[in-house]
């Protein structure tokens, strides 16, 4: 067998041709496809898991770039029962202890010299006293008294995200903001940086959402819940309907439409942030 | 190494001679080699890449993928419920609760479908919610909390914040002392007060702070005859059956 300079070089540069012109091929293909690939793992290992619990554990036909969740709260309804604190610290394990919560509700008293007492007992999973005893040990009377249901405003411009040295918490194309636990390393530089107080560090001992301690927690918008189809924990056990998710893709969604016509508001909207959870009925003082 | 050096050093040595056979086979060997080198390079490289380059959005797409596949606790809607529970559901569903989910007083569903036993039939469990039977669920530590009066009072007592709207009463004034469900019907949500109420008589206000001369808040107003009184007076006709200070609910009649 004879093999000329020019055969050997022509065959060469071919070989090398193609091995360059299929890396960027892979190059080219979107992220998704990757991504697809390692969803179809998730699959399979949710469908394993699938097979000893009684609910579906995977959601492989859910697409996040085709939703975009938003949330609204209507505080002319809420009552402050509490149920909603109690229903996600059922729902994701969240600890028992009060201090830690993945949302909570507040009462807003204002008094009458135009000073606003915040009091949130236990995160208002017992329901409120009758009136806060702040209120009466200082004499005063109240002009105005609503309760305000908090919890993340998954931004969509997170200062959270922007200060992870680990890139552990991040958006989801559908615009709810997570927190990879296994890639936190429980700095605390998110819990410092969210201007409205709704992310916690989890302790050690009792229940922990994914079982790890010492990393950050907070609201998912119950991510597993939305992605089957389901609503969030709180906004399936309210009674008077004052929390509500929707979906901002969906024009019909009554609560895109509350949200697109105008009538809300958001918290600190001087901040930048754009939160995706609006407000009906808050003062310009809560925040 | 040497190795190495002595192959290269011939395939030079051949490039001068082509023509001969046995240095071509020689030197095709060595390209082929090389060759294969070079792609195992590129292919090794192109994997390694493509792992690095992605891998912040790759990673958080995964955990993403991780977060979704949870297990819900709460039922996605009460209509679960009314696979067992059709009786109860078929009230609730025609009554003003109906904005108020199963689980938002009976806790989330996953646990109780997971430590119920089978029911025996639909008659046996309404049998039970009754009470006209024992409810075996409960005797098997079923995770369903059971209807209190605190659970009507996290929502209905009047406190400062609620709206004003919405139903609320004061539990001080309200038939202190008398659990809720002795008038109402939770499922319904419709009072039907029997004809005398039990409550008793400690730590309640005065007798006419209640029973005024017009009836209020459902309470029963004192007859047309009757004029404002003290409890002393009250109470001397209106006998308490046992003990006035004891705090379970006492019957007061007329002698």
């Amino acid at each position: 067998m004879s093999v000329s300079r020019r055969r050997f070089l022509g065959t060469g540069l071919a070989a090398c041709a193609g091995v360059a012109g299929a890396y960027a091929l892979t190059s080219l293909l979107p992220t998704g496809a990757v991504g697809a690939a390692a969803a179809g793992d998730a699959a399979a290992a949710g469908d394993a898991a699938a097979a000893t619990s009684p609910t579906p554990s995977a959601a492989p036909t859910y697409d996040p770039h085709a939703h975009s969740w938003a949330f609204l709260v209507n505080t002319t309804r809420c009552i402050g029962c509490g149920r909603c604190v109690d229903a996600c610290k059922n729902e994701n394990n969240v600890p028992d202890d009060p201090e830690y919560n993945r949302t909570w509700v507040e009462l807003h008293v204002v008094e009458n010299d135009g000073t606003v007492l915040v009091t949130s007992p236990d995160g208002g999973i017992h329901g409120f006293p009758p009136e806060p005893p702040e209120l009466a040990a200082s004499g005063a009377t109240a002009s105005q008294a609503y309760f305000v249901p908090r919890l993340c405003m998954q931004c969509d411009n997170p200062p959270c995200t922007s200060v992870c040295p680990v890139s552990a918490t991040y958006k989801t194309p559908d615009g709810v903001v997570l927190v990879d636990q296994e890639r936190c390393i429980g700095c605390g530089y998110c819990v410092l940086a969210c201007p409205y107080g709704a992310r916690y560090i989890v302790p050690s001992g009792g229940r922990m959402p994914t079982g790890q301690p010492g990393v950050v927690d907070k609201c998912t918008f119950c991510y597993h819940r939305i992605t089957k189809g389901m609503r969030p924990a709180c906004v399936e056990v309210c009674p008077v309907e004052a929390r509500l998710i929707g979906d901002l893709d969906d024009p019909t969604d009554p609560v895109a439409v509350a949200i697109r016509t105008g009538r809300t508001s958001v918290m600190k909207p001087e901040l930048g942030t754009k939160p995706r959870v609006h407000y009906v009925g808050i003062e310009g003082e809560v925040g | 190494m040497s190795r190495i050096r002595s192959i290269l050093h011939r395939a030079g040595a051949r490039i001068g001679r082509p023509s001969s056979p046995l240095g071509s086979v020689k030197y095709a060997g060595v390209a082929i080699g090389l060759a294969i080198l070079l792609v195992a390079a590129l292919a090794v490289g192109a994997v390694a890449a493509a792992t690095f380059y992605d891998q912040y959005g790759a990673h958080q797409e995964r955990n993403a993928q991780a977060w979704a596949a949870l297990t819900p606790q709460y039922a996605a809607a009460s209509s679960e419920c009314a696979q067992c529970h059709a009786t109860e559901y078929g009230k609730w569903a025609g009554s003003r609760h109906i904005a108020v989910s199963c689980q938002t007083c009976h806790g989330p569903l996953a646990e109780h479908v997971a430590t119920a036993p089978v029911p025996e039939s639909a008659a046996a469990i309404d049998a039970a919610e009754a009470g006209a039977a024992p409810a075996p669920s409960l005797a098997a530590g079923v995770a369903v909390v059971p209807p209190t009066d605190a659970l009507c009072t996290v929502c209905h007592q009047k406190i400062l914040g609620r709206p004003a709207d919405f139903p609320q009463v004061d539990r001080a004034i309200h038939y202190a002392g008398t659990s809720c469900l002795q008038c109402h019907d939770v499922h319904t949500a419709i009072a039907v007060p029997p004809p005398i109420i039990t409550h008793s008589l400690v730590n309640v206000p005065e007798c006419t702070a209640c029973h005024g001369t017009t009836a209020t808040n459902g309470v029963k107003a004192m007859p047309a005859g009757h004029q404002p009184s003290v409890d002393a007076i009250c109470l001397s006709c209106h006998k308490p059956k046992g003990d006035v200070s004891s705090p379970g609910p006492i019957q007061t009649q007329v002698p």
